[in-house]
Parts: structure tokens; C-alpha cells; sequence
């Protein structure tokens, strides 16, 4: 008995396909182009593919005049399968790899490697301002054959889903330092766009990310008296506006009511043990501390000032959602940045409460920010990420792990919340980049607490991709004179090198 | 011992490693390493031990540098090309003079940059100026990894050897390679395994990994910016002959010191090279 029929079509033109590229160019509006001298597409199948199979793959070539012909070695697997030459540009081809498959590649994504012999620039041909480097457009990939009688009639709802939806493909079939989540940014950032941070010490990254790539990272407070050293040392420039760390939701509301002049909190001025006076919302803004209660008050009205130019301005607004865990006025509700008596005044458990914000809680706190700040700022859109830095300690009495884990998922339940709920807000998954098991704990410092450069980078590195206009996603194309088509096998270390190695 | 099933290695620098890898995942052969020079140093006593070995483990990048008819007295052989993988070490090229390799401060590595400026007549503080990631993005250094992947794991797969998998894991918290041609030996050891297997044996498990031979040789620096791009930390830290670490400076300095002890323009980059430093040298 003949096994029934399997065909499975990939569609270059659309983004939902189940298949991983590398080296195409956007999608266009039947299909894609290769992009520099060498392209890859991984073929997905929820099921296995049959053993014999034919590969169909529809192009159309870029073969521009005076710019010689285009040839093309097309390997599977990494297995070379056969060269195509081709004379005439974008004449519509079939090219048909004919293949078979061990048994235990039946069970992996097949992979296509397109090696483009002479890829070319269209803006070089005087054929636009286009800087691609193109090769080969392929319109369709086809892959047919006969099904294993075992695996037939397979069917289920995942079948057809992108790649990034199942963890083989997207998390497991790549190197880690490639494992890149974000899927479907709502928004781009232009160069020009401001871009205004709060949040918590993970912020701080993004702020220094967006301002040496040479972004608009808007500023409204910066500390123009002091020079450069000072500036740094009493945190301007930290976040866009001197608020320093902002951990919770409620934080946040509470700024913005204060800064449009909703919200007057009860307390000024605290006191430190060396007599300075602190910013109760903000205590370690100043290390120095300030002179009096009036300079406290009268630094804040500057502060107020320019976070409420910052709301109102700000094209783009990025807030990392750090805690749940904080100390609360009894009086006013007040929540301060760290609790009385720690950095200065005095505790009284009379005036003074810890709490752990619920989902409930933080949320709406969140949402209220949100309608609020849209109201003054129709056309700005908003960025949330949660902080992947765990809780330096807890007030709850239990390990610090298990509070950390809390208030991380109350934070990125409160982030799905409103993802849902504003189509101008969008959620950039660092959380998940450096927490993710991918990366196997090695984005923190020797503390397990501090991201480190390497993970700053890889989140950095996804950010710029999906979110910056222009930004080239993926490195510069390779220059052909940098290619090695050979693999240098045979280099010999010099006699005297070998000796020292041959024990 | 004696009676036991021999095989032998033989390849470039990567022999040794090699062969003590094998050696570590299979009980009941005696494997040898054995590098093409060493080879070539007594040909008539290695030529006489050949037939001794029932398989030959060849890298086919060395195999004509072997004398006529020696390969042919071990008829089971097994193609093994040697790991050569550039992306962490895009910068690293060979130079020779008067058609020998040429020694500089990182034995037989070279920086491009360093040769290109150094050829433009510019001084050491100019070209370390260079040194920088906006500058690799230009040359394509940042490039590599995607197409270097590629070839690699073709150029293995066409002597049946599946090294796909590996790949994704060698460089998860370090680079996993020394220098362009030297791997660091777990890199080896999961080659051997795989080797093994193709052999139909089992690889023994949870046998001791050998020593890292080729870190006694030069190690070039991962440069931190290409480095960040790869997920790992770099350095400009160069390892040398000795373990005494060797700043960038230094390196520029000295390799400049010995282009400077030549002829001008008898210094030239290695053929394979060329138009690599070509393209980089167009950029300074």
C-alpha cells in the first residue's frame, strides 16, 4: 500500500510561517530576498518529514546588467545538494532538490543554506537607492513526498504556528546569545523620538544604552549648575528626571499626581543622623543630603517641574516595573523610596506600614498612571519591562527567593494586564532574556543579582533590533572578501609552537 | 596492552588534542596522536609503524604533506577536517616573508588592523585608536558567525560528523576557540565522541576530559566589543608564549617592532589572506 501524500508549503511572503530565516531581507509582497552571500531557512514540521522527499523552491534571480551572471549552491542539512546559474534577471524559476533523510533527521527542522555567488546591490545598477545586497528572491518553498504510514493523519491546533511559538525552534535550536523573544513590537523608535526612562536600577541600563547609540534619551533635569562630576554624583541624568529609582507602580502614580499637582504628601523633609535633610521620596538622590527642609522643598518644586515636562513631552515613556515591597505613610498613604530610618528619619510603627502590593493593587495603580498620562500625552507610547534583579532583601518573613519570585509575577501579570488593555503600551521581554533558562544564570554577577554586561548586551542587542527604526537587524553584511568558502585545514603551526603543544 | 586494537590521529595542531580525546572515550583501543611535522621529522620509523594501526583518523587538509603511499598502508580511514572557526578572532591573520610564515609577538598570529595600519606607515597610538567596535562593524568583523556556523558544520557533516548540536552549546560561557585554528579542547572531546560513535562504540561516559594542549600555545584576544555580540566577555588580553598576559599595546608595539626589522613590503599577508586584509586596509 502507497503511503498517502505530504506537502508542505512555506510562503516567503508572509511572517507567520513555520520557519526560522537568517540572511533574507524584509518580507515584500511575494516573497523575500536573500541578503548578502549567504541565506538560511530552518523548515519546521510538528511532525517528521518523510525520509524521501522533494524540495521545491520558487525564485527569481538578481541578476543585473553588466553585473555578470548570479550563481547559487543550495546545501540541506549542511550537506551540499546542487549549483543553479542563472543569466536572467528575475526570470522566475523552480529549483527542485531532490533528498533523502536519515531517520534521525525526519525528527529535526530542515535546513536550507542558500550560498549566493555574486549578490549585488540594486543602487550600484543606478536600480534605486536600495543598499541590499540581493541574490535570490524566493517567492514559495515547497517540500512533498509520502508520509510514514505512523505518521499520518497527524493534526492538531499548533500545527502552522511560527517558530517562535515552540521552544524546540526558537529557544533550543539556537545558540544562546541568539535567543531573541520579542516577536511583534507595536511601535519603532525613530533617532529623533524622545525616549524618557523610570524605574528601577535595571532602567538605569536601557537610559545608558539609548543615550551612547546616540538616541534622543530625553532628559528634563540636568542639573545645568553642576559640572559633569557633580552631575553624575547627585544622579542627574541617571533617569530623565532626578527621581531616581522608581520600584512600584504606586511610586509612580503618586509622582505624576504630585507633579500635576493632584497630590500634595504630608511629609517635606527627613533628617539624616549627620543632620542633612533627605527628599523622603527620593532619598538617596542627593549623597550629600541637603542644607534644610527649605532646600528639600525647593530642589523637589524643580523636580516636580521638569517630571512634569517629561510626561508631557516624552515620545516614548519606558518604565521597568522593579517591586511590590514597600513602607506607606499611615497619614497619606505616601509611599516612601526606602523605609523611615534606614536612610534617614525616624521609625514609628504608629505612622508608618509595610506592604507587599497585590496584583490587585499594583495594577491599579498602573492602570490609573496609564489613562492619566495618555490624557497629557495622546500620542506617546509606552514601554514596560520588568526588572530581572531580584529583591535585595524582604520585610515578608520568609526567603528572600520566595518574595522575589512574588513580586516578579504580580509585575509581569500587571504588564500582561495592560498590554491587553492599551494597544499603546507594549511589553519588551528583558525579564525573560535574562531570567529564561536559555541563559543558564550566566547574566548575573558572582551575587546572582546584578545583571552583567553580558546580559545587558543580549537585551540590548534585542532592543535595538525590534525597536529602533533603521537599526539594521542583523550585523552588517559580510564583505565577500571576508568569506572563507575553505576551512584553512591544513594551516601548520610553526615547528616551535607544535613542540610545546605535543605533551 | 599489547594486542589491543591501535588507532591513529594525525592532523596539524589539532592531533594531539584529538587523539587524547578519542583515547579518553574508548577502553579496549590504544589511540595515538600523532601531528603532520613531527611526522615529517622521521618519516622512515612513522612510515614503519603505519601498518600497526588498524584506523587512520586524517584531517584532509594535511594529507598531502604526508609522504607518497603512507595513507594507503591503514586502508579504514576516517576524514576528520580540523576545527578552524574565525568569529571570535576576526582580526587574527597570517603574514610570511620570503614564503615563511612570519613570528610576531603572538607567535604565528597577526592583527589585520595592526599589519594595515602598520603598512600605512601610521605610529602605535594611531592604530590602537582602531581598536574599536564601530570600526570591526565596518570590516564585517561582527559578520562571521552566521556564515563561519555554516561552513563549519557542512565541512564536518561531509565526513559525517554532526556537529549541529555541539556548536549551540561550546561557546555558552566562553569563546570555544584559542585562536582561529585552535579549539579549546571540549570542543575535541565532543568531536571525538561523535567520532567514537561513528565507529558503532559506545563513548565511555563520565571519563575525565583531557588537558587543554593548545592552550600552551598563543592565545589570541577576544576583543571585547566582538566578543559582547557573541555573549561573552572579552578582553585585550593576549596570552603569549609564557602565561604572563600581554596588553594591546604591547601587542602593537612589538609587532610593529618586528614588521620594522624588515624589508619594507617584504612583509606580506599569507595567499589564503590577501583580500581579507585587503578589505580591512581599505577601511583604515
Amino acid at each position: 500500500m502507497t503511503n498517502p501524500p505530504f506537502s508542505r508549503g512555506f510562503d516567503f511572503s508572509r511572517t507567520d510561517q513555520a520557519m526560522t530565516l537568517e540572511g533574507f531581507s524584509e518580507t515584500e509582497s511575494n516573497g523575500r530576498w536573500s541578503d548578502g552571500g549567504i541565506a538560511r531557512a530552518l523548515l519546521h514540521n510538528e511532525t517528521e518529514w518523510p525520509q524521501t522527499l522533494e524540495i521545491e523552491i520558487e525564485a527569481s534571480p538578481f541578476v543585473p546588467t553588466g553585473g555578470g551572471n548570479q550563481s547559487l549552491t543550495i546545501s540541506v542539512n549542511g550537506a551540499k545538494q546542487a549549483d543553479f546559474a542563472f543569466g536572467q534577471h528575475l526570470e522566475r524559476v523552480r529549483l527542485d532538490i531532490p533528498l533523502s533523510l536519515d531517520r534521525a533527521a525526519t525528527k529535526r527542522s530542515l535546513e536550507i543554506c542558500f550560498e549566493i555567488d555574486n549578490p549585488s546591490k540594486p543602487a550600484k545598477f543606478d536600480m534605486g537607492e536600495d543598499f541590499r545586497n540581493l541574490g535570490l528572491f524566493v517567492h514559495n518553498i515547497k517540500v512533498t513526498g509520502h508520509e510514514s504510514a505512523d505518521r499520518r493523519n497527524v493534526t492538531n491546533p499548533y500545527k502552522g504556528l511560527p517558530s517562535h511559538q515552540f521552544w524546540r525552534r526558537s529557544i533550543s535550536a539556537v545558540e544562546s546569545f541568539r535567543v531573541d523573544p520579542v516577536t511583534d513590537p507595536r511601535f519603532r523608535i525613530s533617532q529623533n523620538a524622545r525616549v524618557g526612562t523610570a524605574g528601577s536600577c535595571f532602567a538605569q541600563h536601557i537610559s545608558r544604552r539609548i543615550s551612547a547609540a546616540g538616541f534622543n534619551y530625553f532628559v528634563t533635569e540636568k542639573g545645568e549648575m553642576c559640572d559633569e562630576q557633580e552631575r553624575a554624583a547627585n544622579n542627574y541624568g541617571t533617569f530623565s528626571a532626578r527621581y531616581g529609582n522608581i520600584y512600584t507602580t504606586v511610586q509612580l502614580l503618586q509622582l505624576f499626581d504630585e507633579a500635576f499637582g493632584t497630590r500634595i504628601p504630608t511629609e517635606a523633609a527627613w533628617v539624616r543622623p549627620d543632620g542633612r535633610f533627605v527628599d523622603p521620596y527620593r532619598q538617596q538622590i542627593q549623597p550629600n543630603g541637603f542644607a534644610s527642609e527649605e532646600a528639600v522643598l525647593a530642589d523637589r518644586r524643580d523636580h516636580l517641574k521638569a517630571v512634569r515636562r517629561l510626561f508631557e513631552d516624552t515620545d516614548i515613556f519606558v518604565f521597568t516595573l522593579g517591586l511590590t515591597e514597600a513602607w506607606r505613610s499611615k497619614e497619606d498613604g505616601s509611599v516612601f523610596s526606602a523605609a523611615p530610618g534606614v536612610v534617614a528619619g525616624a521609625w514609628d510603627s504608629g505612622r508608618y506600614e509595610f506592604i507587599n502590593l497585590d496584583l490587585e493593587q499594583t495594577y491599579a495603580a498602573l492602570e490609573e498612571f496609564l489613562g492619566k498620562f495618555h490624557v497629557i500625552n495622546p500620542n506617546a507610547k509606552v514601554l514596560l519591562t520588568v526588572s530581572p534583579v531580584p529583591l535585595i532583601a524582604t520585610y515578608e518573613p520568609r526567603s528572600v527567593l520566595v518574595s522575589t519570585v512574588y513580586s516578579k509575577s504580580v509585575l509581569r501579570v500587571a504588564a500582561e494586564k495592560a498590554l491587553k488593555q492599551f494597544d499603546w503600551v507594549d511589553y519588551f521581554p528583558s525579564f525573560e532574556i535574562i531570567t529564561g533558562s536559555s541563559s543558564g544564570g550566566l547574566y548575573y554577577e558572582a551575587d546572582y543579582r546584578e545583571v552583567n554586561m553580558r546580559g545587558v548586551s543580549h537585551v540590548m542587542r534585542c532592543f535595538m533590533k525590534h525597536y529602533i527604526e533603521g537599526f539594521a537587524s542583523e550585523p552588517a553584511d559580510l564583505p565577500r572578501e571576508m568569506a572563507t568558502n575553505d576551512s584553512m585545514s591544513g594551516i601548520i603551526c610553526d615547528e616551535e609552537i607544535l613542540d610545546r603543544i605535543r605533551n | 596492552m599489547s594486542g589491543m586494537e591501535k588507532w591513529l590521529v594525525i592532523s596539524a595542531c589539532q592531533a594531539i588534542g584529538l587523539g587524547n580525546c578519542i583515547q579518553s572515550l574508548v577502553s579496549d583501543v590504544i589511540v595515538t596522536g600523532l601531528d603532520i611535522a613531527l611526522f615529517n621529522s622521521d618519516p622512515k620509523r612513522f612510515g614503519n609503524e603505519m601498518r600497526s594501526y588498524s584506523k587512520l583518523f586524517l584531517n584532509p587538509g594535511v594529507a598531502h604533506l604526508l609522504p607518497p603511499g603512507e595513507i594507503d598502508k591503514i586502508p579504514d580511514r576516517v576524514a576528520v577536517p580540523a576545527v578552524f572557526f574565525r568569529p571570535y578572532h576576526p582580526d587574527l591573520v597570517y603574514l610570511e616573508c620570503d614564503g615563511k610564515v612570519l613570528r610576531g609577538p603572538q607567535g604565528d598570529y597577526h592583527s589585520a588592523i595592526a599589519y594595515g595600519c602598520f603598512s600605512k606607515g601610521m605610529s602605535v597610538s594611531d592604530t590602537l585608536r582602531y581598536f574599536n567596535g564601530s570600526f570591526y562593524e565596518r570590516c564585517g568583523y561582527m559578520s562571521l558567525w552566521i556564515p563561519e556556523r555554516e561552513r563549519l558544520i557542512g565541512e564536518m557533516a561531509a565526513s559525517g560528523i554532526d556537529i549541529a548540536d555541539p556548536l549551540r552549546c561550546w561557546g555558552r560561557n566562553r569563546a570555544f576557540m584559542h585562536s582561529s585554528n585552535h579549539p579549546h579542547i571540549h570542543v575535541l572531546h565532543d568531536i571525538a565522541r561523535e567520532l567514537v560513535r561513528m565507529q558503532d562504540r559506545t563513548p565511555v561516559a563520565g571519563g575525565i576530559i583531557p588537558h587543554d594542549n593548545l592552550q600552551l600555545a598563543e592565545c589570541f584576544a577576544v576583543y571585547p566589543e566582538i566578543g559582547e555580540t557573541l555573549g561573552i566577555e572579552g578582553s585585550y588580553i593576549f596570552k603569549g608564549d609564557t602565561y604572563r598576559p600581554v596588553d594591546l599595546i604591547e601587542f602593537v608595539t612589538k609587532s610593529f617592532e618586528i614588521y620594522g626589522s624588515f624589508p619594507q613590503g617584504s612583509i606580506v599577508p599569507y595567499a589564503h589572506y590577501k583580500e581579507y586584509v585587503d578589505s580591512v586596509s581599505k577601511h583604515l
